[in-house]
């Protein structure tokens, strides 16, 4: 089913603009992620989505049907959320088929669906357990059949993996991400989880402070940040970012920073950050025409990569490379690839077009 | 828990003497010297009492007052007990949706706890009053002849109603409290799985209250067979004519107004027997259905 945002705006009680306009198209089938730090209006929006807010301006299609001052059981939608809220007085098989049984579907039918979901999760032993019986993982499972039972034209997802260990999470992503592509429901996803939001989404919508900043697949996003927020929030490490405009007093400093503006060209207009991702960073021990000198303060190893921590013009910088080989000075010189370089204004924010 | 480890072994025994003494002198020691003067007959005038076995018990169980009052008792603490109980889960239930966190309404109707029983009793009788009270001048215009102390459904009624008025805030609080501390997302994921308010309330809601709901009922039940006693003493004013009243007031009725103490030492060790049956039936019975969280 798609889903249509067109200027929703929410406006708590306490005068807190919490959600400005935001405008968004999702296409049928698709799994978008919306993505931000805390605060920024993830949150409210799936909700107001849901039904369990209300919208305060603008309007909300699912499908064609405008569902502003729709009831949520009445809007074919199924959520699971973060801390999963199961009914603790109810066993795994009634948690499931509770909004079957509510919506006069016939009890061998409930039955039938409920197994066939509980098979597809792996959750065919514990159909007569209590929640409370259940571990984190089993519970989260249960959340999703609890939603997957209804076979609804919308799944809303609230941080759902937040409260699992890092292993179970990532597992369970990948679980995620199949069974929506084999049901091929619609699904809206939130998460603060970056690395959650490349792997999972169709299309990523990155939120800051209640403002869509950008909507994009998650190559879009990462290769062609819009913004200064977008490009130091998404990708780890966050890109490299010198500010041209940064005041130093450090003689040395200065002149960096003198060479990195040579370097990058950028004369006509001093007010901008210039950046690149640390793995598109390349290094050489002699100094050429186009280099950089750059001492590495401390070395970050991380399996397959390693992370070389760094000042340029005082400002940190990183560049990462292959593990394989072998870092043999701490004194190196880096040069840039004109075609990895972004440019963003200061002012605005706003990615400049080179 | 930490635990604790006395050098002397009389130090525990000292902490807990004040409240087994307290036990002592204002439980145990009057209910053996009940059950001892149940099995005797005491002279009026207080000259000397008589052992007559069993004879005050088939008395006081053969007797015709006995009967009526222990039905009204029975009547009267389930209506008291239901009334207080959905009267206040229904004003806990939409308070609840207006008020979470905010607690002045709480501290307001909490007050109405703090009225001494007899003093709900004396609030009682200006309301229902036969010839002042606001409540018989108010119904006295759809021709309602309230007669207050006199007539027995209308002494009843008023009876309920201060007993269900006193206990209502008790019961609301708890229910209140009960409510927030389901979790938001439970209500909200009930939301998503279903559109009718009152179902979702006897599905979820309920069944989530119930531990603090079974708690009331024993609560309120106690409540109406003894901790009423004020109440009805005003509204009958310690006449009891044709007056309806609790077994637990007739003890007292018969032992200080009649002066037989014998009589009046059985009925309260018959009701002593009913409170041990009942908890038990309450806590085998109901505590096994419910669910606790
Ligand atoms: N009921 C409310 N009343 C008033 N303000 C609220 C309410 N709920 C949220 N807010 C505010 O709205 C803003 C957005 O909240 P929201 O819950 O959508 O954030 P989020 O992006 O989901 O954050 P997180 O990642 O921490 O969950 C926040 O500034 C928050 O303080
Ligand atoms: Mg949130």
């Amino acid at each position: 089913m798609q889903v249509t945002l067109k200027n929703i705006t929410k406006t708590y009680g306490n005068n807190v603009q919490a959600v400005k306009p935001v405008n968004l198209e999702i296409n049928q089938g698709e799994l978008i992620v919306l993505v931000g730090p805390s605060g920024c209006g993830k949150s409210t929006i799936l909700r107001m989505v849901a039904g369990l807010e209300d919208i305060t301006g603008g309007e909300l299609y699912i499908g064609d049907r405008q569902v502003n001052h729709v009831d949520p059981a009445d809007r074919d939608i199924a959520m699971v959320f973060q801390n999963y809220a199961l009914y603790p007085h109810m066993s795994v098989a009634q948690n499931m088929g509770y909004g079957l049984k509510n919506r006069g579907v016939t009890k061998d039918e409930i039955t039938q669906k409920v197994r066939d979901a509980a098979d597809i999760l792996n959750l065919s032993e514990f159909l007569d357990r209590k929640p409370s019986q259940l571990s984190g993982g089993q519970r989260q499972r249960v959340a999703m059949g609890r939603a997957i039972v209804r076979n609804p034209s919308l799944f809303l997802f609230d941080e759902p993996l937040s409260n699992l260990d890092a292993k179970l999470r990532n597992q369970m992503r990948i679980e995620i991400k199949k069974l929506q592509r084999r049901l091929g429901v619609t699904s809206i996803y939130v998460t603060h989880d970056q690395v959650e939001a490349m792997t999972l989404a169709d299309r990523i919508v990155v939120l800051n402070g209640g403002v869509v900043e950008q909507v994009g697949t998650p190559s879009e996003i990462y290769n062609n940040p819009a913004s200064l927020f977008v490009a130091s929030f998404m990708g780890s490490p966050p890109m490299n970012l010198i500010n041209l405009a940064k005041p130093v007093t450090h003689k040395n400093d200065k002149n960096e920073l003198k060479l990195v503006n040579k370097l990058f060209g950028s004369q006509d207009h001093n007010n901008i950050q210039i950046g690149i991702r640390p793995e598109k960073v390349q290094y050489t021990y002699d100094a050429s025409e186009n280099s950089l000198p750059f001492t590495i303060d401390y070395t970050e190893e991380l399996g397959a990569s390693r992370l070389m921590h760094g000042k340029i013009a005082d400002q940190s910088f990183i560049l990462s490379d292959t593990s394989e080989t072998e870092v043999k000075s701490n004194n190196i010189h880096l040069s840039f690839p004109a075609e990895a370089l972004y440019k963003f204004d200061n002012e605005t924010g706003r990615k400049i077009e080179l | 828990m930490k635990r604790a480890n006395f050098s002397n072994p009389w130090m525990p025994l000292l902490f807990l003497l004040p409240q087994l003494s307290i036990i002592a002198i204002f439980f145990y020691y009057p209910a053996v010297q009940a059950m001892q003067s149940s099995f005797y007959l005491e002279d009026p005038f207080g000259f000397g009492s008589t052992f007559v076995g069993l004879r005050n018990y088939v008395e006081t169980l053969l007797s015709d007052q006995y009967r009526k009052a222990a039905i009204f008792t029975v009547v009267f603490t389930f209506l008291v007990s239901f009334f207080s109980l959905s009267i206040s889960l229904l004003l806990a239930y939409k308070a609840d949706k207006v008020l979470r966190g905010g607690s002045t309404y709480k501290t307001l109707l909490m007050w109405v706890y703090a009225v001494a029983p007899p003093v709900a009793g004396l609030l009682g009788v200006m309301y229902f009053d036969q010839s002042f009270g606001l409540f018989t001048y108010f119904v006295a215009d759809f021709g309602w002849d309230f007669k207050l102390g006199v007539d027995y459904y209308d002494t009843a009624t008023a009876m309920v109603v201060v007993a269900v008025w006193k206990q209502v805030p008790v019961n609301f609080i708890f229910f209140l409290s009960g409510l927030q501390s389901i979790p938001k997302s439970i209500n909200e994921a009930a939301l998503i799985d279903n559109n009718s308010g009152f179902s979702r309330f006897w599905t979820i809601t309920f069944p989530l209250l119930a531990p603090t709901a079974f708690f009331l009922l024993i609560i309120n039940i106690t409540y109406a067979l003894f901790d009423t006693f004020g109440i009805i003493d005003m509204l009958v004013k310690a006449v009891p004519a044709n007056n309806p009243m609790t077994l637990v007031y007739k003890v007292y009725l018969d032992g200080f107004r009649g002066n037989d103490l014998g009589g009046s030492s059985a009925q309260s060790v018959l009701l002593m027997i009913l409170v041990l049956i009942l908890t038990v039936f309450q806590f085998r019975l109901i505590e096994r259905r419910i669910h606790y969280t």
